[in-house]
């Protein structure tokens, strides 16, 4: 359990870092002012509720009352996170290229990367259905919504 | 080949050429190639997007591309006049865009883009804000409002759409004038105003006309001024303006059509007379009309001139704000 | 009354019903995709709309409008990825059900649900066509604030596993609402300097992200994403829908009473109705007083009748305002008033007197818009449960590019597209984290709501605090929280050690 709790504390400690952050990147908005609230005040009404529950549950955790569960854990070893973390890099890479390598391409290639990750074999099933897919989005948002190039 | 089919191909020959030729109008050649966008840096359904719809409803009949209105929010404004200021300047990217145009540098600092972006095609439609209230407030004119404002100085709630906007500023040109000072509440547009006027959770509301003129004829609110001399066909009524009850500042709210300041010349004409012909068409003139705003046309040069005037009358009043 | 029996006419008449039905069913496919919502739908079909007579026109934008609400429960329940933010809700219990072979069962019962919520709420509302609007502006500021901040604690306590790590990301989800340009003082705040956040976090693309890329991020890691799906029980017949649902009655009759309610209340709307309604759920089999032979997350039927019916009950609560104020409750119903006045219709108190043949057509059409989509709805259920045949993972991959150019069509920037795909990392996080990602999506949704509200209140009252306990709404929200805090507190005595908090 001593990794899990290790883990909650270490989100929780972001959380709190977050929270300081948004304190200071309001600093400079005027206080309360006869019925007008300052534009600060909101955000750091909201981040200071969001510390004040990171403290308790903190204080929870410490005192026994709460215990992390087994569910609730980023578990970082490598099986789990490699699908992910390949697919997030897929997505970045489509998100960055899109709009300078036309949609169809573009398309075909994040499916077959994507379907590829995903595990789907034979190859020739990959590429087919890859295909077929581009096809019907690219007329979807190219023809029909006229969105993308 | 044969002399007949010779003859239906000089038959062919000819009148294809008579058509290009008789369908080459004043439009710089070819123009336009492709279909004409016009960005809209508000979101669909709201004041500008009606106007600019309305507009080229019937654009068929002047060009023979469409013209397709693009919707980029965001930012106050800034993402979609942005997009439409670093856009191809072929003519076939523009922008719609009202006051807003001027406003917007006068609250902001720093802004990526502005006014000096763009070369205006023409100004199509005015709209003022009006000062409508409750009849059991037993106003009848913008006086009996000061008078009672007068009497109890930042208690009087007056709603605007938004702040920093032409009809905030109207509501300042009031309290310059009367020397008075109300309490203004900003409503996230001219619908939730006038629904906080109707639920009696304001004294009085400024939204741009026509917002309101529904409730003004079903006799739920009473019309006290408006910002600037509009036409309202359907308002039973005289309509008084700032400049009729002595107030000397004037706001009025314009549309307009923009097209990126390095659009050539030749095509900026073609531009200034496809939109003219469409804001001088009746079909326009109607819609206007019954909507509720005035259909205007100035071109180019004479746009600039008039969009100049009412950016320094809006920096005047901007002052008076902070 | 005259005017309403020829509408009816009116609206059955064979070309007008058939405008109708195609309306539904492209609203079901719009709904469907994860990408596209109902007012970008509504907004790109106006010009089409044009050509046309008024009535008639409203009759593809009506059709639209309900259909997205039905349609995006068909993605819930089949991929885990909500085709509209409103139908977030359905897929907590609608996904799991379709994991047991149980997807017919759970469409069906979505899209009867949202036939009786939709109709129920246009039945009661019908009469009151004129009271409703006085109400409706009634509300006050303080009032929306309360509201706002009620939906919210109430969704953090409820749904999600851990009350106070639900508060912590409804608080953040308010923390990223109030980036961008502030309505009330106009100063842009937490923009560190770039100008894209001027506009704040694009709501669309950050629900998108949360909820459809994230649900993939998380399902990648699941190895058995490329085998066959589990084979699903497509035999179910409308009787048999008709007798789950008549169980559920009374759980409906609450669900609608929600939506119509919520639906008045301009802001809030039907991404918050479905939701409540499914805390609604999740109370009654916690406190037992619901008997289910499952637990929550188990795949409870309950859990997809209520969200559907709420949501599409709330197309009754918001059109009306629109209809007698000109005061739109949603996105698209701005659209559908914009696109009024482009007809030269002015929608207000004298909407229904100079143009009753539109007002009451369009009145009528939003009531049987829900026979059209129920009709077109079940036409399509059988080809979507066979979608499931085919391989999660090319359903997924798809998903993944809909979510991610849908990002980006809701406001033709790039910048939208990236805050899809940031939020489904942040998603993917806390799902792993076990942090509630509906209470962040509601509190970016409900932000500016309960901000505006809460200062403008307050600008009205001149820094009076006391409003929030004199106006009644107000005061019955803050007690409802309180309890809601209380409540929590109670549990955490009774409990010392293993607590669930």
């Amino acid at each position: 359990m001593k990794a899990g709790l290790r883990q909650e504390f270490s989100v929780l400690l972001i959380i709190l870092a977050v929270a300081s952050l948004v304190f200071w990147e309001t600093r400079h908005y005027g206080e309360f002012t006869g019925g007008q609230i300052s534009p600060g005040s909101f955000p750091r009404l909201a981040a200071g509720m969001m510390g004040v529950f990171a403290v308790l549950r903190a204080s929870l955790l410490i005192a026994g009352m709460a215990r992390p569960r087994v569910e609730e854990r980023l578990p970082f070893s490598r099986d789990v996170l490699a699908r992910p973390v390949a697919v997030a890099a897929a997505m970045s890479a489509f998100v960055f290229l899109f709009g300078t390598i036309p949609f169809f391409l573009l398309t075909l290639l994040f499916l077959i990367v994507v379907f590829f990750i995903f595990g789907v074999r034979p190859l020739t099933r990959l590429f087919l259905r890859a295909g077929l897919v581009t096809a019907v989005l690219y007329v979807l948002f190219s023809q029909i919504l006229h969105i993308a190039a | 080949m044969s002399i007949r089919k010779t003859a239906i191909n000089g038959l062919v020959a000819t009148m294809l050429t008579s058509f290009a030729v008789a369908s080459a109008p004043a439009l710089a050649q070819d123009f336009p190639s492709e279909p004409i966008r016009i960005i809209n840096a508000f979101k669909p359904g709201g004041a500008t997007d009606t106007a600019i719809r309305g507009l080229t409803k019937n654009s068929d009949s002047v060009i023979n591309q469409p013209i397709v209105i693009e919707s980029v929010t965001g930012g106050g404004g800034v993402n979609g006049i942005l997009k439409a200021a670093q856009a191809k300047p072929d003519g076939h990217t523009l922008l719609v865009a009202d006051t807003v145009m001027t406003t917007l540098p006068l609250f902001q600092e720093n802004l990526p883009v502005g006014m000096s972006d763009f070369k205006p095609v023409g100004v199509f439609n005015l709209r003022g804000a009006w000062l409508l209230t409750r009849p059991s407030k037993g106003w009848t004119s913008v006086a009996d409002f000061a008078e009672a404002a007068k009497a109890a100085p930042g208690a009087l709630t007056v709603g605007v759409p938004s702040l920093s906007s032409p009809q905030h500023l109207a509501v300042i040109a009031i309290e310059d004038a009367y020397g008075i000072d109300v309490n203004i509440v900003p409503y996230g547009g001219g619908a939730p105003t006038m629904g906080a006027l109707l639920g009696d959770q304001i004294d009085a509301a400024m939204p741009g006309a026509p917002a309101g003129l529904d409730s003004v004829s079903a006799g739920d609110a009473v019309f006290l001024v408006a910002s600037t001399d509009i036409e309202l066909d359907k308002f039973d009524g005289e309509i008084t303006s700032f400049t009729d009850v002595g107030i000397k500042h004037d706001v009025g709210i314009w549309t307009a059509i923009w097209a990126p300041k390095d659009t050539p010349d030749d095509i900026m004409q073609s531009l200034v007379s496809i939109f003219g012909t469409m804001a001088e068409s009746t079909a326009w003139n109607e819609f206007a009309r019954g909507y509720g705003v005035t259909p205007i046309w100035k071109p180019a040069d004479e746009a600039s001139t008039y969009i100049g005037t009412s950016a320094d009358s809006m920096e005047k009043l901007a002052k008076l704000v902070k | 009354m005259e005017h309403l029996l020829s509408a009816f006419g009116n609206v059955l008449y064979p070309t007008n019903l058939a405008l109708l039905f195609a309306g539904s069913t492209l609203g079901l496919l719009v709904g469907v995709l994860p990408g596209l919502s109902s007012p970008m739908a509504l907004a790109i079909l106006i010009p089409v709309a044009f050509g046309m007579e008024p009535v008639s026109a409203f009759m593809i934008l009506i059709g639209i409008y309900v259909g997205t609400k039905t349609g995006g429960a068909f993605s819930a329940i089949m991929m885990r990825t909500p085709g509209t933010p409103a139908a977030a809700a359905t897929a907590m219990e609608g996904y799991p059900m379709a994991q047991r072979g149980e997807a017919g069962r759970a469409l069906s019962l979505a899209i009867g649900a949202s036939f009786v919520g939709g109709t129920l709420s246009w039945l009661v509302a019908i009469p009151l066509v004129g009271v409703i609007g006085l109400y409706a502006v009634r509300i006050s500021s303080a009032d929306l604030a309360m509201i706002g901040i009620l939906a919210l604690a109430a969704v953090s306590s409820l749904s999600g596993q851990d009350f106070l790590k639900g508060l912590m990301a409804a608080a953040l989800g308010l923390v990223l609402s109030t980036i961008g340009l502030d309505e009330l003082s106009g100063t842009p705040r937490l923009t560190m300097g770039s100008y894209h956040l001027l506009g704040g976090i694009p709501f669309l693309p950050a629900i998108i992200g949360l909820f459809a890329v994230a649900t993939v991020l998380v399902d990648a890691s699941d190895g058995s994403i490329a085998k066959p799906p589990k084979v699903q029980n497509t035999g179910y017949t409308v009787l048999q829908v008709a007798k789950e649902l008549w169980v559920m009655r009374k759980i409906l009759a609450v669900a609608t009473t929600i939506g119509s309610l919520l639906g008045v209340v301009p802001g809030v709307g039907s991404d918050t109705a479905g939701w409540l309604s499914f805390a609604y759920v999740k109370k009654l089999i916690a406190s037992g007083r619901l008997k289910s032979d499952r637990k929550i997350g188990e795949g409870v039927p309950h859990g997809v009748a209520a969200p559907e019916a709420a949501n599409n009950a709330v197309t009754g609560g918001a059109t009306i305002p629109m209809l007698t104020l000109g005061i739109p409750g949603d996105g698209s119903t701005a659209i559908m008033l914009g696109a009024l006045m482009l007809f030269g219709l002015q929608p207000g108190p004298l909407f229904f007197r100079e143009s009753p043949d539109v007002a009451y057509g369009i009145l009528v059409a939003l009531g049987i818009a829900n026979f059209t989509t129920l009709l077109a709805a079940l036409m399509f259920t059988r080809p979507f449960v066979s979608i499931l045949k085919v391989d999660r993972a090319i359903l997924l991959g798809s998903v993944l590019v809909l979510a991610l150019v849908g990002g980006y069509a809701s406001s033709n920037t790039g910048y939208a597209m990236l805050i899809a795909l940031l939020f489904g990392f942040l998603g993917f996080f806390m799902h792993h984290l076990g942090y509630s990602i509906p209470a962040l999506a509601l509190g970016l949704i409900l932000g500016p709501v309960i901000e505006s509200n809460f200062r403008r209140a307050l600008l009205i009252t001149r820094g009076d605090f006391w409003v929030f306990l004199t106006s009644p709404i107000s005061l019955v929200c803050i007690i409802l929280i309180l309890a809601i805090g209380g409540k929590f507190c109670v549990d955490l005595l009774k409990k010392r050690k293993f607590q669930r908090l």
